[in-house]
């Protein structure tokens, strides 16, 4: 079942206070995390995260087209160790 | 600076059938690059000076992340279980050129990582794939640091003197706790 809209999205407040204080700064710090369930809203677009995956703190830079996902969707908890294959990067 | 002869798209993982088709299990975004191949390389790993040529006959569908390939040369399940194991290659000079902001993963496997300020990060030992942009995994003086492929952090890629260059934001080689 989704989320209330009447409820906004859900951002943990010790996250939130650090986005402020970055933007609020205009610099380009990283922010260092560990609360995975927090929504990406659209002040986080091109901001740096560190997302913690249980093991290390995974970087994600963060686009428009992910808000309304969480964090941790993007900093898996599970590394999988591929072959240099053509699998391709777009910057 | 890595620039391979050969790619690994994909092991072989068994045959199929009794007419010699074997069980491809590809590795990357997807078979096309092994099914429009004219002919491909099996060894054991991807320097393998002793991997043996085949050319491709044909292939198809096969079960889900596999393809079925039909080999010059291997014409009976006997002959198609004795390749179980080796790893597909192509020649890296045989895949589609890519535009100018999309790279190859095997492309940035052992460039240099420099900061904007001339600063070495160390060297691209892995890729990792985590939904969002791709990191890479580089292993300098500093460790492990891993780099977003944003554009807005992976600034420039030299291709020819295989050099990437970022913009080091403060937090990102882990210098800094925030």
């Amino acid at each position: 079942m989704a989320r209330s809209l009447k409820k906004g999205p859900f951002v943990d407040p010790s996250l939130q206070k650090k986005v402020d204080r970055v933007a609020g700064a205009s610099s380009k710090q990283v922010i260092r995390t560990w609360s995975r369930r927090s929504m990406i809203t659209p002040d986080f677009v091109g901001m740096t995260f560190h997302v913690h995956n249980g093991k290390l703190f995974m970087p994600v830079f963060v686009t428009e087209n992910m808000v309304g996902h969480r964090l941790g969707e993007f900093a898996p908890t599970r590394k999988f160790t591929g072959h240099a294959t053509d699998r391709k990067v777009k910057r | 600076m890595a620039n391979p002869l050969r790619v690994e798209l994909g092991r072989i993982v068994g045959a199929h059938a009794l007419g010699g088709e074997v069980r491809v299990r590809w590795f990357g975004d997807g078979p096309d690059n092994i099914l429009d191949s004219e002919f491909v390389f099996l060894g054991e790993r991807r320097d393998d000076p002793e991997a043996r040529r085949y050319s491709v006959r044909g292939g198809g569908s096969g079960r889900h992340g596999e393809i079925r390939l039909r080999l010059e040369g291997v014409d009976d399940r006997t002959a198609a279980e004795g390749l179980r194991g080796c790893l597909v290659l192509v020649d890296a000079e045989k895949l589609e050129p890519l535009g100018d902001d999309e790279f190859y993963w095997h492309e940035l496997m052992g460039f240099a990582v420099w900061t904007e300020q001339g600063e070495s990060v160390g060297v691209v030992r892995e890729l990792w794939n985590t939904g969002g942009h791709d990191v890479l995994v580089v292993i300098g003086e500093r460790g492990q640091v891993l780099v977003p492929t944003a554009r807005a952090i992976m600034k420039e890629v030299h291709r020819t003197e295989g050099r990437i260059v970022i913009d080091a934001i403060p937090g990102l080689l882990g210098e800094e706790e925030d």
